[in-house]
């Protein structure tokens, strides 16, 4: 069976709309993200919880945005994917594996290079304000274009 | 629970494993599926089901949006265009021409192609379809499809160019050429033009295209006798057609009519305007209000975008004109049922719910980003 035409039938003819809600429930996830790193790493007081509280949070919140940003991910790549033209495709489709070379960077970070930890929010950043341009060059386009 | 961690990682992983060939198979322009002899083909965000299809010559194909936003079915050759099926609507296209039609939504051409196979039917068609391809937006190669055929004396080869390079269809003998068949506009992102020429003549015929002949061959072979009364008549589109131009804009702005045929049109408005075609020579000067010109519409058949050149931004039309056998696309085009009207109608609640949720998550996001990525700077500014 053509996958198209499964994640189609899954969200009942309405894959592009499901892909927009997720996209933008996404962002707003890489907006909590970063604001409980700040707080974990006691940048801010933002939220009046404890740091420990905070990185559970962030840990929990993490895993579901990049599981949601896979899934996403994978039906752009096995759908509507094309040629890079119009520019708003070439620059959603860079912005898409930016995400996850960052992502990438992360887990090396935690994972392999503990020196490089200092760099973490840097790359969080960098996630969050990717995902924005994500967010932009695609659901943006499509609620302007509705 | 250690399974639970590494979700994130395997899912990577999964990402990549997958992305090469994800990747491959949605840059083909249109992978060979499964051919269907059903007529009916469904149109979802942002693709074709299926994407290669094949029918019957005289099979009525109807294509029904099941996506969120409106599509279209446009031959890439120029002979047939739905014009934009609205969500939950259908439209209809009846084939009579044997032939491959590269098929795409003019839309979203970058994305939406499919391939539509018409085999000959019971009753001979006497008209056969010949593609003119390169790698224009589908990234073929350049070649003539089908580059062999067979067909009876007094067929009509309607020669459709939906490449994005201009091409020819010229016998080696030169006993039949097309004349340049131009491409669609931005090198085949947008539908090609088509050309017609009857064959009357049995024996073996190669042809080749002028401007790239190294490399568009082929041969058809013409069988019997040509029917008495010599090829059959030039097109089914009507012989005259009216056209009225109102302050700004041209009713209809998409009108159809015969090769050779005759074009009146009327100026309702109060305003001089023109009646003037892009790419041909066919103007028909200054009209005053109330006064009507009549002009002689292009002999090759194709699709002619006009305007008024007095009032260019606002008042544009296509002239389609049609040769034997070319569908008439402003006649195909089956309006949208009261049904999927109404559903559109309720269809702009969920498009204003869709965009309040979406801008609310942007401000969520953007809110609760910009305390982090703020906390960030000022920590590192106090640092430092």
């Amino acid at each position: 069976m053509d996958i198209v035409e499964l994640l189609n039938d899954l969200t009942g003819g309405q894959l592009l709309l499901w892909k927009v809600l997720l996209t933008s429930v996404i962002f707003a996830c890489a907006g909590l993200q970063v604001m409980l790193a700040a707080r974990f790493y006691e940048a801010s007081t933002v939220p009046p919880i404890s740091t420990g509280a905070a990185s559970r949070t962030h840990r929990l919140n993490g895993k579901l945005t990049v599981t949601l940003a896979v899934v996403v991910g994978l039906s752009c790549l096995i759908g509507p994917a094309g040629p890079t033209s119009p520019t708003r495709v070439l620059l959603h489709s860079v912005f898409g594996s930016l995400v996850f070379a960052l992502l990438a960077a992360k887990y090396t970070a935690l994972k392999l290079r503990p020196a490089w930890g200092r760099y973490l929010p840097w790359i969080g950043s960098g996630l969050f304000l990717t995902f924005a341009a994500i967010w932009a060059t695609t659901v943006a386009d499509y609620v302007t274009a509705r | 629970m250690r399974a639970f961690r590494l979700l994130p990682l395997l899912a990577l992983t999964g990402l990549v494993l997958l992305a090469a060939p994800a990747s491959a198979a949605a840059a083909a322009p249109a992978p060979a599926a499964a051919a269907q002899d059903s007529g009916d083909a469904k149109i979802i965000d942002f693709d074709y089901a299926p994407r290669h299809l094949t029918v019957e010559a005289g099979t009525t194909v109807t294509w029904s949006n099941t996506g969120q936003r409106p599509h279209t079915a446009t031959d890439r050759g120029g002979t047939f265009d739905t014009k934009p099926i609205a969500p939950g609507a259908s439209a209809k296209v009846t084939l009579s021409t044997p032939g491959t039609y590269f098929y795409f939504c003019r839309i979203n051409p970058a994305k939406m192609n499919g391939v539509l196979t018409v085999e000959p039917g019971a009753d001979d068609a006497r008209t056969a379809r010949v593609q003119a391809v390169d790698e224009g937006f589908t990234g073929d190669k350049l070649r003539f499809d089908p580059a062999k055929l067979s067909v009876t004396a007094g067929t009509t080869l309607l020669v459709a160019n939906v490449g994005g390079k201009p091409h020819t269809l010229t016998a080696d003998d030169g006993s039949f050429d097309t004349g340049i068949v131009e491409p669609g506009a931005e090198g085949g992102r947008f539908a090609g033009k088509n050309a017609s020429v009857t064959l009357n003549q049995a024996g073996t015929f190669k042809f080749h295209c002028e401007i790239h002949p190294a490399a568009m061959k082929g041969v058809v072979t013409v069988t019997g006798e040509a029917a008495a009364g010599g090829p059959a008549q030039a097109s089914a589109g009507p012989r005259e057609v009216d056209v009225g131009a109102v302050d700004f804009g041209f009713e209809p702005n998409d009108a159809s009519v015969a090769a050779g045929g005759k074009v009146r049109v009327t100026n309702k408005g109060k305003a001089p305007h023109t009646f003037t075609l892009d790419d041909v020579a066919l103007d028909s000067g200054t009209i005053d209000p109330g006064s009507s010109a009549d002009l002689t519409a292009p002999d090759a058949p194709g699709s002619y975008s006009y305007r008024c050149t007095i009032h260019p931004a606002k008042m544009r039309g296509v002239l389609v004109v049609l040769g034997r056998d070319t569908e008439d696309p402003n006649a195909k085009a089956a309006a949208p049922p009261p049904a999927a009207a109404a559903s559109g109608g309720g269809g702009g609640g969920t498009s204003a719910g869709v965009t309040a949720f979406v801008l609310a998550t942007a401000v969520v996001a953007a809110f609760l980003g910009g305390i982090g990525l703020s906390a960030f700077a000022l920590r590192r500014r106090a640092a430092t």
